[in-house]
């Protein structure tokens, strides 16, 4: 997880602090849009006291569940057809659970990026909890999109994409119907996957 | 009245409305509607230069996005939009529009359980742009003033509709292809 904080932040101030080498232009935007829970991993490991013995639970599940995103960004034009980009928002990644992500995008676009055309992109970053106690977790976009030139300073890009997200949400004990203490817990790993379809507006 | 019952007087109100629309005058938009109160389409018939009547059905999700509820209600706003002041942008005509109208729909309100019908007068504000290409964009805020009436336990509640007023500071943005 340091590790993980460490490189994010690392490429934060790297693009604050590059001097030479990108075209100059800065693109503030915002996007939004819908996200699908499709699949789950979770390993928990915990002891639970009212039987007392040691719980060993990992499994893959399918559920479909909707949430939805709201995200600012600042983008870089790196070269007229690589742009960097900071996203910081507000995301839900699975029932009860939201994130606030803050996120480095690489787009690449076949075509200059201030024309009409496909851009692919990988994201990735450090989420943050509304609670300052939960420890942040990390995740990883992919996807494909479509920028529309509406003038020379407003685009509009429809994107989709694939994200994986890793979370430690709180342990549901069936038996005692209640959450297992932090303390009982010796590891606690989720994985969604998730389908995102959004819009974004980029000045 | 039965929920579907309900439902279809709407969908028939919507079918009026926009019959009522004169197709001849200068086009049409159709597109889709964004806010946090929920997500529709758009359909703006542009009546004479600087007035634009506006069509939204849109699924309120008041409650949806907590989880706190699991059906989302639907309503219809009808807006007459006027121009108070046009710019010009690069490659972009711009306006500020006010706009009277009202709206209905079949939706839950804050602090009350269950849905209920709406009907509330509107005001909006929002400023629109025309592309060159055939899209257009408008951003803006729309309160509703209004009642919400509940039919259960065998009497009718009509109360002050909560969310029209909280909800006049959550932006929405309508995204419109052009036509003719």
């Amino acid at each position: 997880m340091r590790k993980w904080l460490c490189i994010t932040f690392l490429f934060l101030i790297g693009h604050l602090c590059r001097g030479g080498g990108f075209t100059g232009h800065i693109h503030p935007g915002i996007s939004w849009g819908y996200s699908a829970k499709l699949l789950a991993f979770h390993h928990y490991n915990y002891l639970d006291n009212s039987i007392g013995f040691r719980i060993d639970d990992q499994q893959w599940t399918t559920s479909f569940t909707s949430n939805a995103f709201v995200q600012g960004s600042i983008s870089f034009d790196l070269t007229r057809r690589l742009q960097s980009s900071v996203l910081c928002g507000y995301v839900g990644i699975a029932p009860g659970r939201t994130i606030v992500p803050v996120s480095i995008r690489f787009a690449f676009y076949p075509r200059y990026s201030f024309e009409d055309g496909m851009f692919y992109f990988v994201q990735s970053g450090v989420f943050f909890r509304k609670k300052a106690s939960e420890i942040p977790s990390y995740g990883f976009l992919g996807g494909t999109g479509y920028r529309i030139m509406l003038a020379s300073w407003l685009s509009l890009d429809l994107h989709g994409g694939i994200s994986f997200t890793y979370d430690r949400p709180p342990v549901w004990d069936p038996l005692e119907e209640t959450f297992i203490p932090k303390s009982n817990i010796r590891r606690n790993d989720a994985w969604y996957c998730s389908l995102n379809l959004g819009i974004s507006l980029v000045f | 009245m039965c929920p579907a019952k309900k439902i279809k007087i709407l969908l028939l109100t919507a079918c009026v409305l926009l019959s009522h629309a004169n197709m001849n005058a200068g086009g049409f938009q159709t597109g889709t509607f964004h806010s946090p109160k929920g997500f529709g389409f758009c359909f703006d018939h542009p009546a004479v230069d600087g007035i634009i009547n506006s069509y939204i059905l849109y699924a309120d999700l008041y409650g949806i996005w907590d989880g706190s509820k699991t059906v989302p209600g639907i309503k219809l706003v009808y807006l007459h939009q006027n121009r108070l002041l046009a710019f010009r942008l690069p490659e972009t005509n711009a306006g500020l529009f006010i706009a009277p109208g009202f709206s209905t729909g079949y939706v839950t309100d804050r602090g009350k359980e269950g849905h209920g019908i709406v009907t509330a007068a509107d005001i909006s504000l929002s400023i629109r742009f025309s592309f060159e290409k055939a899209f257009e964009l408008e951003a803006g805020f729309l309160l509703e003033l209004g009642f919400f009436s509940q039919y259960q336990n065998n009497y009718t509640s009509t109360q002050l509709y909560e969310n029209g007023l909280r909800n006049a500071a959550s932006p929405h943005i309508k995204l419109l292809y052009r036509f003719r």
